[in-house]
């Protein structure tokens, strides 16, 4: 898959991650543009206005969560976060505040060029209307119908485990915070409901997973949240 | 101790008012009444003045020995003599003496009666003192023998309590300096009652208060409770001594364990770096000579070398969290199945062709753990397996609930581990004293963060030989609840 024409800006303010990451996306056919500080991030998406934003949250100027609120502001764009390990809470608290996904370094050039297939699936899908069918292997869901099939076989979701597939479908390829599944259910987000989406979480991937060790479609990221398969 | 001791018996004069006295009086009046009948029987058989004077010594002897007092002495000495009088000298029946020689007799009868009733008393007071002193120094020894075998503050706290409820049949309440309060209910701390302190080397360490009866609490149940106090001083500041040094040694284990960290690692990163630059520099000086393939295989070797140093920094920076303060963890109510996921899609790029067969409970088990150190727990078992079995061999990684433990269990067909190393193997750098050898990989620096996450999670973990083969490393942490499969 190539870039075509899809614009990335990299904010990082490490010279050889920065450079590498560029050279690999350009080497994707990936248009990209790279800076060093939190001022000239910001200066150089109101000028170029890239399609896609790869954020450090380590910046020496800024604080990541205020960068990633007033790109929001400018326009809604798929920004992805690259965070150091162990940052658990700074991770949700970026997802939280509108950040698409993270990637923890160190990471593989494989697992940033997925994840970058994802957001650009996300701005081809924005403008479609939502899908009544949805098909991934051998994962069937007619939305209209509310009908699960694993296979040939019809599979019986409570409404909950429904509830929260959908969710995540809507949601697909991003990291889904428990306190994001949490308000999309119920509101609102409490302790005792991270635990609940937890429990139904792992009932539901009993039944649409062929081996609930190695999913297919539902991914963990402990002590952040979960995310749904897209490719 | 003579004045500690003085003490006691005036306390107990005291206690015994008009009751004793009277007591005394009707000793020596039955006592005296029988010498008279004594004597009065032996003079109508014509024994002599001689012997009835005899039994009124006797007499006042006896009157002493039962009352142990030289004042009921003196009186009784009195007593016989003007009894010695009326009945027996002549003219009978009168206090007239008419002879001379009786009244020398008389006299040195009630000197002779004086000087041994004196000396009977002062050998009973001798006699008691004595039973005192044994009563004390038998009570010291059993406060001090008691105190001997307690530890901690709670329990040094309670035996006084309790001796001083034995000994005295007072309640007590003691409160430390550093805010500790043992003895009462919480509901019912006592208002009233005498506070004495609790002395230490340099400054007093806390307080006692005892709560009296209505009668005050009295010297020798003072003496009592100063007593088990001063030995709770002790006893404490041992305590405190005790604890300090407890603490130096941990902090000079702590430096040393420090030190060899920071040995192992140095020599756990020397290799894989010299293999990077060497890599990269031969694939730098000699790019055009090199063919495709070559420097294919150079590239990945060098990916390779740095995943490893990745995991190595994952695992240095954990056991930095643990050496700090006692590996902080923040437990979460974690889905099993998340945890396990995690850990095997972490290693799905470093199998290099062994099947990982992974098996859960049937039913969705949650229980509460850091899900992020279980997991390196499990890749470090995982990265473990890998590491000592050939390619292609399989691997089990096995989860089931056992009463309310959640228990893991990661196996291979292996060589297995060596017997020699079961017991250690969970040490952090067993090789301390060894030679590194540089060619193999890997220090107990995995296996021990894994003994110490699992232990701070309040489980435990074992290695073991299973007995079709291979290497089988168990561990288990507490569960809670598991939930139904709906």
């Amino acid at each position: 898959m190539s870039g075509n024409s899809v614009k990335i800006l990299i904010i990082e303010d490490d010279k050889y991650i920065a450079d590498f990451i560029a050279l690999t996306l350009r080497q994707h056919d990936y248009a990209c543009q790279t800076a060093a500080s939190a001022a000239e991030g910001l200066f150089l998406y109101s000028a170029n206005r890239p399609d896609i934003v790869l954020l450090d949250l380590g910046l020496p100027d800024r604080d990541g969560l205020e960068i990633i609120k007033e790109i929001l502001d400018i326009k809604e764009t798929p920004i992805l976060i690259v965070s150091a390990r162990g940052q658990e809470k700074e991770k949700v608290e970026a997802l939280d505040a509108g950040a698409d996904d993270y990637i923890a370094k160190p990471f593989h050039m494989g697992e940033l060029m997925a994840r970058i297939r994802v957001a650009q699936r996300k701005l081809a899908r924005q403008s479609d209307t939502e899908e009544s069918t949805y098909c991934l292997d051998n994962l069937k869901i007619d939305v209209l119908k509310r009908q699960v099939f694993v296979g040939e076989d019809e599979v019986h979701l409570t409404p909950l485990e429904y509830r929260l597939l959908i969710i995540m479908i809507r949601n697909r390829g991003r990291v889904l915070t428990h306190n994001f599944i949490a308000k999309e259910v119920w509101g609102y987000a409490e302790t005792e409901s991270a635990q609940t989406i937890r429990v139904v979480m792992a009932n539901l991937r009993r039944k649409i997973e062929k081996e609930s060790a190695k999913p297919r479609h539902i991914l963990t990221e402990i002590g952040v949240g979960y995310r749904f398969a897209d490719e | 101790m003579g004045q500690m001791l003085q003490r006691p018996r005036k306390g107990k004069m005291k206690g015994k008012g008009w009751n004793a006295h009277f007591l005394q009086v009707q000793n020596t009046a039955v006592v005296l009444a029988v010498a008279t009948a004594l004597s009065l029987g032996a003079n109508a058989l014509g024994i002599g003045r001689e012997s009835v004077t005899m039994i009124y010594l006797l007499g006042v002897l006896m009157v002493t020995v039962l009352t142990g007092n030289y004042v009921s002495g003196f009186a009784a000495s009195i007593i016989s003599v003007m009894l010695l009088n009326f009945f027996f000298t002549s003219p009978t029946y009168t206090f007239v003496i008419s002879q001379s020689a009786d009244l020398i007799t008389l006299l040195f009868f009630l000197i002779t009666a004086m000087i041994s009733g004196t000396v009977m008393s002062l050998l009973r007071q001798q006699r008691e003192l004595a039973q005192n002193n044994e009563k004390t120094t038998r009570l010291l020894y059993e406060f001090a023998g008691g105190f001997m075998h307690v530890n901690g503050e709670k329990n040094i706290a309670h035996k006084g309590m309790e001796y001083i409820l034995r000994h005295t049949g007072c309640s007590s309440l003691v409160t430390l300096n550093e805010g500790a309060v043992y003895g009462g209910s919480a509901n019912e701390r006592m208002t009233g009652g005498t506070a004495f302190q609790i002395p230490g080397v340099s400054q007093s360490l806390g307080s006692l208060k005892v709560q009296a009866g209505i009668s005050g609490i009295g010297n020798e149940n003072e003496l009592v409770i100063k007593t088990v106090a001063t030995l709770m001083g002790t006893a404490l500041e041992r305590e405190s001594i005790y604890s300090e040094r407890e603490n130096i040694r941990i902090a000079m284990e702590r430096e040393k364990m420090r030190s060899t960290f920071l040995r192992s690692i140095a020599h756990d990163l020397r290799t894989p770096l010299t293999a990077l630059a060497g890599l990269g520099n031969l694939l730098n000086e000699n790019y055009d000579t090199l063919t495709d393939e070559q420097r294919k295989e150079l590239a990945q070797n060098m990916s390779e070398e740095t995943t490893w140093l990745m995991n190595l920094v994952e695992n240095i920076l954990n056991m930095t969290r643990i050496n700090e303060d006692r590996l902080i963890i923040h437990k979460v109510e974690e889905v099993v199945d998340d945890v396990v996921e995690e850990a095997v899609r972490h290693m799905s790029g470093l199998l290099h062709g062994r099947a990982l067969e992974v098996s859960l409970p049937d039913e969705v088990v949650t229980a509460p753990m850091d899900g992020k150190l279980i997991v390196q727990v499990l890749v470090n078992l995982l990265d473990n397996a890998v590491r000592h079995t050939p390619e292609g061999s399989p691997i089990g990684l096995k989860v089931f609930t056992q009463k309310d433990k959640v228990v893991f269990e990661v196996s291979d067909n292996g060589p297995g581990i060596a017997p020699d190393l079961l017991n250690t193997v969970f040490d952090s750098f067993v090789r301390g004293t060894q030679p590194v050898s540089d060619g193999k990989r890997g220090i107990g620096l995995g296996l021990a963060i894994c003994r110490a996450v699992v232990e701070a999670h309040g489980g435990s973990i074992k290695a073991e030989n299973s007995v079709e083969g291979g290497a089988k490393f168990t561990f288990h942490i507490p569960g809670k609840e598991s939930h139904e499969r709906e």
